[in-house]
């Protein structure tokens, strides 16, 4: 006992030695940081998964010939025009003609406008033909045929040939993954912000430890940015393996929501993990930003601080508001989302739908803030008054706005991105079909601009 | 420039000149110096003392470059700390001031080796494990090296801070009550080893204390009462001593 075996190397990191026995005060951080990276590589792995694939009903034809134009966000997710029957009739019989060609299949597929029609020709080749020969000589005798802007797709360029409802899919997707990942990062940042806080507060007399035994105000700042990539790293990676272990069964979900075709699947591939690990450490790196600084201007006599000052960090009744605060806004979540619906069904426009979310998501914040100040305000007073008497001078309450506004803007972002969410699967058609004639088209146009980005 | 400030020949090692300390502004201000003139000489033990409420902290404090005064100058090694900004004071203070406190000086993540390394560490050095065994062995406490601040008791923590201040060898060694918080076993072990650190390597020590037997080490005792001086002892015995602040505490 008296001479302990030393199995610590007296020369590594300081902030690693400074978390001794202390590991557990980073398990908020920790969280964060791990669920937070989890969302981004669930949502990156399922962002890079998520391009067109080759449909499933070409998968045995290796040539196809498709009419011009591809179904996306500019022009409203519109099928391209079938080719005429006398035209469909030309090319099917210029494509016999060409060498290697094997059997010529028009598929027939339904359109808007009751315009059921061919727009995609598939081509079977006999064996071991030379497919880029033929598909040179194909492209030659669909001009011949006169129908000169058709392409000639092979290999993977075979998804271009993807039905416009999947196209629409994979983009209403592709926003809610984007909003996932953006949310997942905005929280991350957020919630490690405000646990660095609280530790920097906690930790306050040994900061002005090291300030005496001779730490600049930098190498404080180094420390704590020291603590937040250390734990950072371990979480990032944990996330991210948890995020790829659970991106299938999320992919899995979004096809059941309809915000994937079915076609999809996932695809686990090294650099959406490194790119979601690298976003982790920033978002614990950029969290532990603010309180870096506080910690840099912590005075060397706050070493001489009371032990017990600041009191007990998480009162009962701060638990009760807690827990209570996020079961109703779940609540409120789920039930703003059928409200919305149900103002869809009573024959509100998209545009109106999105204006009460908006409407919400400002209403939301501005109680929140006002909240927020009712219960901040009295008791930075009663500090005042109680440093006021002990000092023997007027102490002024200082509010620092910039923070003030920093806070309540990102609760704004997330509060819409939130509402945005839930919204989508309201206003989003349930099984997305084809633009249809008349007032609901342009309806979907419209609701459509109106979410571009 | 401001890294450096001004350096003048004083043959002391802290020098005060007309300090002022004002807490608060207007009506409630609290002047806690009132213009204390005072110089450390080298290799010299000092004691200051007080009733409470006299300014000594604060004077150790101003003297120690921990805090500013609101007026006059102070002169750690010949250097006015009036001029540096905060890293060059740190910096200074690494370098040339050594502090212990009451309690609480230690931090209780580190093992007491590692608090020993700390100013060197922040120093950018590697510091070896022989160099921190014989500041430790210094304090007597070779063989706690590996034990953190809650495995120590009192009295070894406080060691263990000198320890600490000892490894920079700093121009002057400042202590705040450092037996305060000892019983009367601890604050002798504390108090001969400071005693020691004067008559074996001429450190400079300032010590801030209300007991007179603590005192009674030092080589002069300074007085101080409602932020001025007043008054000075040579080497004295805790008798003489105790009966100068009983007088002083009376006039107050």
């Amino acid at each position: 006992m008296l001479s302990r075996p030393l199995n610590r190397p007296l020369n590594r990191p300081l902030s690693l030695a400074l978390l001794r026995g202390r590991w557990t005060g980073l398990a908020g951080t920790f969280a964060a940081l791990c669920l937070g990276a989890a969302i981004l590589t669930a949502s990156a792995l399922l962002l890079t998964s998520a391009g067109p694939r080759v449909p499933a009903r070409y998968a045995a034809v290796p040539l196809l010939v498709r009419g011009p134009g591809v179904p996306g966000e500019e022009n409203n997710f519109a099928e391209n025009p079938p080719w005429s029957p006398g035209t469909t009739e030309a090319l099917v019989r210029a494509l016999a003609s060409v060498p290697g060609v094997a059997a010529v299949v028009p598929y027939r597929t339904p359109g808007p406008y009751g315009a059921d029609g061919v727009r995609v020709i598939g081509l079977r080749t006999e064996p071991g033909a030379d497919l880029s020969a033929i598909r040179a000589a194909a492209g030659r005798a669909v001009r011949d045929a006169g129908a000169g802007a058709a392409r000639v797709l092979a290999g993977e360029d075979r998804a271009e040939a993807e039905p416009a409802a999947d196209a629409r899919t994979r983009w209403i997707g592709m926003q809610v993954l984007t909003a996932m990942a953006l949310l997942g990062g905005f929280v991350s940042v957020f919630v490690v912000a405000s646990t660095f806080a609280f530790r920097v507060v906690q930790r306050r007399r040994e900061f002005g430890l090291l300030r005496v035994a001779g730490a600049t105000p930098r190498q404080v700042r180094l420390i704590v940015y020291g603590e937040a990539l250390a734990v950072g790293v371990v979480a990032a990676v944990a996330g991210a393996l948890l995020g790829a272990a659970v991106a299938p069964a999320v992919g899995g979900v979004l096809v059941t929501a309809g915000f994937e075709p079915a076609s999809f699947d996932v695809r686990i591939t090294p650099l959406p993990l490194a790119g979601a690990v690298a976003a982790g450490i920033a978002a614990g790196l950029l969290g532990a930003w603010s309180a870096s600084g506080r910690a840099a201007r912590v005075r060397p006599l706050e070493a001489l601080r009371d032990h017990a000052a600041g009191g007990t960090p998480m009162t009962r009744l701060r638990w009760i508001t807690g827990v209570a605060s996020v079961a109703g806004g779940l609540a409120l979540a789920v039930a703003s989302a059928s409200a919305r619906e149900d103002l869809r069904l009573s024959g509100a426009t998209r545009r109106q739908v999105i204006a009460a979310t908006a409407a919400e998501a400002v209403l939301v914040t501005g109680i929140g803030t006002t909240l927020g100040f009712a219960v901040a305000v009295p008791a930075l007073l009663g500090m005042r008054a109680g440093l006021s008497q002990k000092a023997g001078a007027a102490v002024p309450l200082v509010i620092p706005w910039p923070a003030v506004a920093v806070v309540v803007t990102a609760c704004l972002v997330l509060a819409a991105g939130a509402a945005t969410l839930f919204t989508y699967g309201a206003i989003s058609p349930r099984r997305p079909p084809f633009p249809r004639p008349g007032k609901a088209a342009r309806g979907v146009g419209k609701g459509t601009a109106k979410h571009r980005p | 420039m401001r890294r450096t400030g001004t350096t003048q020949t004083t043959g002391q090692a802290v020098l005060l000149d007309s300090v002022r300390m004002v807490h608060g502004t207007g009506p409630g201000a609290v002047t806690a110096l009132d213009g204390v003139s005072l110089g450390f000489a080298q290799g010299t033990f000092t004691a200051v003392m007080g009733p409470s409420g006299s300014g000594k902290s604060t004077l150790l404090h101003c003297a120690a470059g921990l805090d500013r005064p609101t007026d006059g100058t102070v002169l750690i090694g010949g250097v006015d700390l009036g001029p540096l900004g905060e890293k060059a004071l740190t910096l200074l203070r690494r370098e040339r001031v050594g502090f212990v406190f009451q309690e609480h000086n230690l931090v209780d993540a580190l093992t007491a080796e590692e608090n020993v390394a700390l100013p060197l560490r922040l120093a950018g050095r590697r510091p070896g494990r022989d160099e921190v065994r014989a500041a430790l062995a210094e304090v007597g406490l070779d063989r706690r090296a590996g034990h953190r601040p809650a495995e120590l008791s009192g009295g070894e923590r406080q060691r263990v801070a000198i320890a600490r201040t000892l490894i920079t060898r700093p121009a002057v060694l400042f202590a705040d009550e450092p037996t305060g918080a000892l019983d009367r076993a601890a604050s002798r072990v504390v108090m001969e080893l400071l005693r020691a650190l004067v008559d074996a390597h001429g450190q400079t020590v300032v010590m801030v204390t209300h007991d007179p037997a603590a005192a009674a080490y030092g080589d002069r005792v300074v007085l101080l009462a409602d932020g001025r001086l007043a008054g000075e002892l040579d080497r004295s015995s805790a008798t003489e001593i105790a009966a100068r602040v009983a007088l002083l505490e009376e006039t107050c």
